[in-house]
C-alpha cells in the first residue's frame, strides 16, 4: 500500500510492541457476564433498527413486504389466534416416494399453537439443518440428531443438547432420549407433517407432532431464523406474544384486521422480553409506511438535540412517564420538538392523551456521530424521543426528513403504553392514519388478573413504582479506594444513580418477573467522568425488599459482576422522603 | 477454530463458548490495544465484544468464518468504546521525547509514531491495524469490517498519509527546537 517500505517496516515494528495476552479477569469477567446473558434469537432488527432513519425503515419494509407479496406461496394465514373461525391449515398431502435430509432442510413455522416447556405455547419455529434438528424453546435452542433410515424412511431423532440445559429450561427429557417420527412433505414441499409413537421425549413429541409450514429465510438476512409479514385472514385476533401490561408481563391484546394486513410478531420470532413488551402490525399493500408499533412502558428521552454547529455537548437524559399527561408535557417542554394536536383519548378501554410530534430542521443529536477521513464530525439527525426499560432508543424522528409521528400514549396497570403511527411527512401521516385509526379503534387490552405462566408476581411484590426515589444509606458505606463515602443513591424509571463526591455512576436496573422482588442492576454506563476505581461493568442480580410501610429498602447480592457497586448497595436504606425522585 | 465448537456455542452451549474464548481473546486484545492505544479502553472493547459475540452468535451462518467475525465485532466495539471515552475526557497520556542517548532515535520514532497515531480517526486506525498487525490483505479487511474494498483501501490510505505527515510535522518541530535528529 505505501511506496515507503522503511516506514511500512517502522510501522509493523511499533504496533508488535505491546501486549499480546487478554488480561484473565477482563475474560473472566465476560464470561461471568455471559453465564447470565441469553443470546439473541429475537430477529426483529430489520423492523426495529435503532440506526435506521425512518425513510431507511420504510425501505426495508416495503421491500420485504413487497417480496412476501410476490412470494405467494409464502404467504401464510396464520389461525393460531384467531378469534372465531379460525383459517384451515395449509394443504398437507403427503408427497410421494422417498424423503431425504436435505428435503427437510430448512426453518419451519409452527402450524397452530405447539405448548413449550413452560405452557405459553410459544414454541413457533424449529429448524433442520446438516447439524440435524433444533426447536426454538424459551432459552435455547433443544438440538436433537437427525437421520433418515434408509429402510424404513423414518426420521430418527437422538437428543443432543446438555442435561444442564435441558433442566435449565424445564425440559424434563434426558440427553440421549430417542424419537421416531414419519416426516412427509406436502406436493409443493411446503408443509412439512410430523407423526411419531415412540419419543422417549415427551415435551419434544408434543412439539414436534404436526403441521410445519416452510420458512426459508430471503436472501438478505443473514440469520439463523428470519422474520417474514404474513397477511392474516380478516378477522378478529389476539396478540399471541405482546403483553402490555406489568412490564410485559401481563394482559393481552385483542385487534380487528381488515383484509391485507400482517402481524410483525408472528411466527418465527423469539419470544423474549423484546416481543413481549412490543408488536407491530402493517398494512401490506400501502404506498407509505403502514407500520403500527405498539410498545410496553416506554419512557420518554431527552437527547438534548441542539442545532448543528460547532462544540455540541452531548448531555441526555431520561423523562418521567408516570402517566400519560406527564409524558406528553414533557415531549412539549422539549424545544427541539413540535408536539401539537394534544387531544384526550380512550383507546381500548385505557385512557391518555394523543400528540402529533416533529423535530425541528437541523436538529441533531450531539450523542451520536460519526467521524470522516478529515476528522470532522457528521452528527446523527435521528432524534431518539422514547427508550425502552433498559435504555435502548425505541421511537425516533429524522430532523433531515421532515418525519412526523402521531403518538398515543396511553395509562394501563402498571404499565406505559405508547401507540406510534409515522411517516417521513404529514400527508404520508394523514393517509396511513386513514388506514391505522380504525385497527387502532378495535383494540381492546384485556387485563387479566393472573399473572402470565412465565411470570409469577405474588401481591407481596415489589413495583418498579414502590422502588423509585431517592435512598439515604443506613450506616456507612465506604468507597473502595477512595477516602468518601456513599450516603445517597437515586432509583428512577430505569436507572439507577450511586451519587458520590466526584461525580453519580449510572447503572441501568430491571425487575425481573420471576422469582418476585429480583433485580438486574447493569452498567456503569457511564454517564459522567467515571474514577478509575469502578473499574468495571456487567450484570449484578440482587434480591430487593421493602419494609411494610414502603420506608427501608434492603438490598441482597445474588450475583454481582462489578464489587465495588455491591459493596455500595447490599444492605439498608430508608426512603429520603424530601427529595426528589429524579434530580437529573 | 473448530466449526463444531462454533455451532455448539451458537446453540447455546455456554461451555464451548468458552473455548472460543480461549482461542481468540488474546488476538482480539492485542488488536484493541493497537486500535486504542489504552489499556483500559481495551480491555473495556474486549469484555463489550465478546458479550455481544456470545449474544449475536445464533446469528453467525458460517461457522468456519467465526474469527473474522469476532474481528469485527471487537472492531465495532473498539469505535463504540473510542467514542464513549472521548465523550467524556480526553485520556491521552503523551509520552515526551527521549533525550539524545544512543538509541533514542528509534525511541523517539515510535513516540512520534505513537502520538500521531493517536490523531487518525479510528476507523482508520483499524484498518491499518487489521493490515500491518493481523496482516490482513484489503480485501479480507473489507469483508471482516463489512465495508467495500475501495473504503478498505482509501482509509489505509488516508490513515499512511496522515501518520507520515504528522511524523514529518513532528520531526521538524523537534529539529526547529534544536533537538537532535
Amino acid at each position: 500500500m505505501s511506496d515507503d517500505p522503511i516506514f511500512e517496516r517502522n510501522a509493523r515494528a511499533w504496533l508488535d510492541l505491546g501486549p499480546s495476552t487478554a488480561p484473565k479477569r477482563v475474560v473472566d469477567a465476560a464470561l461471568r457476564t455471559i453465564a447470565s446473558t441469553p443470546q439473541k434469537r429475537d430477529l426483529r432488527g430489520p423492523w426495529r433498527f435503532p440506526h435506521l432513519t425512518l425513510n431507511t425503515r420504510f425501505a426495508v419494509a416495503a421491500a420485504v413486504a413487497l417480496a412476501v407479496v410476490a412470494a405467494g406461496a409464502l404467504i401464510w394465514r396464520s389461525p393460531q389466534s384467531q378469534i372465531g373461525n379460525p383459517s384451515p391449515s395449509p394443504t398437507s398431502s403427503p408427497s410421494q416416494g422417498p424423503i431425504s435430509l436435505q428435503s427437510l432442510q430448512s426453518t419451519w413455522a409452527s402450524v397452530g399453537p405447539r405448548p413449550d416447556a413452560y405452557g405459553t405455547g410459544n414454541v413457533q419455529a424449529m429448524t433442520i439443518d446438516e447439524a440435524g434438528l433444533r426447536i426454538s424453546s424459551y432459552k435455547v435452542d433443544v438440538t436433537s440428531a437427525a437421520l433418515i433410515v434408509n429402510a424404513t424412511g423414518k426420521l430418527l431423532l437422538d437428543l443432543t443438547l446438555r442435561q444442564d440445559y435441558l433442566d435449565g429450561d424445564r425440559w424434563e427429557c434426558a440427553t440421549g432420549d430417542m424419537g421416531t417420527y414419519d416426516a412427509t412433505l406436502s406436493p409443493d414441499g411446503q408443509t412439512l407433517t410430523l407423526s411419531s409413537t415412540d419419543d422417549s421425549c415427551a415435551l419434544r413429541q408434543g412439539i414436534l407432532v404436526g403441521d410445519w409450514t416452510r420458512w426459508d429465510c430471503p436472501p438478505q438476512y443473514d440469520y439463523a431464523y428470519c422474520d417474514h409479514a404474513s397477511e392474516l385472514a380478516p378477522g378478529r385476533y389476539v396478540a399471541p406474544l405482546f403483553r402490555p401490561f406489568h412490564n410485559g408481563t401481563t394482559g393481552q391484546l385483542a385487534y380487528t384486521l381488515p383484509a391485507g394486513w400482517a402481524d410483525l410478531s408472528q411466527p418465527p420470532t423469539w419470544p423474549d422480553f423484546g416481543v413481549a413488551s412490543q408488536m407491530s402490525l402493517t398494512r401490506l399493500d400501502a404506498p407509505d409506511t403502514r407500520a403500527i408499533n405498539i410498545f410496553a412502558n416506554l419512557h420518554p428521552n431527552n437527547p438534548a438535540a441542539l442545532p448543528d454547529g460547532p462544540d455540541l455537548a452531548c448531555h441526555s437524559a431520561t423523562g418521567p412517564f408516570a402517566a400519560a399527561a406527564q409524558a406528553a408535557d414533557f415531549l412539549e417542554s422539549q424545544p427541539f420538538l413540535s408536539v401539537s394536536g394534544r387531544t384526550a383519548v380512550g383507546i381500548g378501554g385505557l385512557t391518555g392523551v394523543q400528540i402529533d410530534v416533529s423535530v425541528a430542521s437541523g436538529i441533531v443529536d450531539p450523542c451520536s456521530w460519526e467521524t470522516d477521513g478529515a476528522g470532522q464530525n457528521t452528527y446523527s439527525t435521528n432524534i431518539n424521543i422514547f427508550q425502552n426499560a433498559i435504555n435502548e432508543p425505541v421511537i425516533y424522528l429524522d430532523s433531515a426528513g421532515g418525519a412526523v409521528a402521531h403518538l398515543i400514549l396511553l395509562d394501563g396497570p402498571g404499565a406505559h403504553l405508547v401507540i406510534e403511527v409515522s411517516a417521513s411527512d404529514q400527508p404520508s401521516l394523514e393517509a396511513q392514519l386513514g388506514y391505522a385509526m380504525p385497527v387502532i379503534e378495535s383494540f381492546e387490552f384485556i387485563s387479566d388478573q393472573s399473572p402470565s405462566p412465565t411470570a409469577v408476581i405474588s401481591p407481596s411484590a415489589v413495583s418498579a413504582t414502590d422502588l423509585q426515589g431517592t435512598w439515604t444509606s443506613v450506616g456507612t458505606r465506604p468507597i473502595p479506594d477512595a477516602p468518601d463515602q456513599v450516603t445517597v443513591f437515586t432509583i428512577g424509571a430505569n436507572y439507577l444513580d450511586i451519587h458520590q463526591w466526584d461525580g453519580d455512576v449510572r447503572s441501568s436496573w430491571t425487575l425481573i418477573d420471576a422469582p418476585i422482588n429480583r433485580i438486574w442492576v447493569h452498567g456503569p454506563l457511564a454517564t459522567v467522568p467515571v474514577a478509575p476505581r469502578w473499574d468495571c461493568f456487567g450484570i449484578g442480580e440482587y434480591d430487593v425488599s421493602l419494609s411494610t410501610d414502603g420506608a427501608t429498602l434492603t438490598w441482597t447480592s445474588i450475583d454481582e459482576d462489578c464489587s465495588q457497586r455491591e459493596a455500595i448497595l447490599a444492605g439498608d436504606w430508608t426512603r429520603d422522603v424530601a427529595a426528589e425522585p429524579s434530580p437529573k | 477454530m473448530d466449526p463444531a465448537v462454533v455451532e455448539r456455542a451458537r446453540g447455546g452451549d455456554r461451555e464451548a463458548f468458552a473455548t472460543l474464548v480461549g482461542q481468540v481473546s488474546d488476538s482480539l486484545y492485542a488488536v484493541a490495544f493497537r486500535i486504542l492505544r489504552e489499556t483500559g479502553a481495551a480491555e473495556d472493547a474486549l469484555q463489550n465484544a465478546l458479550i455481544a459475540t456470545w449474544q449475536q452468535l445464533p446469528h453467525l451462518r458460517d461457522a468456519a468464518r467465526f474469527e473474522a467475525w469476532s474481528q469485527r465485532i471487537l472492531v465495532h466495539a473498539c469505535y463504540a468504546e473510542f467514542r464513549r471515552r472521548r465523550q467524556f475526557a480526553s485520556n491521552v497520556h503523551l509520552i515526551q521525547a527521549s533525550g539524545s542517548t544512543d538509541g533514542s532515535r528509534v525511541l523517539a520514532d515510535r513516540d512520534e509514531m505513537d502520538q500521531a497515531f493517536r490523531h487518525i480517526p479510528v476507523d482508520q486506525r483499524a484498518v491499518f491495524v487489521l493490515h500491518h498487525y493481523v496482516g490482513l490483505p484489503l480485501v479480507e479487511i473489507a469483508e471482516t469490517l463489512g465495508i467495500p474494498a475501495g473504503t478498505a483501501r482509501s482509509r489505509l490510505h488516508s490513515a499512511t498519509h496522515s501518520l507520515r505527515s504528522l511524523m514529518a510535522a513532528s520531526a521538524l518541530r523537534t529539529l526547529e527546537e534544536g533537538q537532535p535528529a
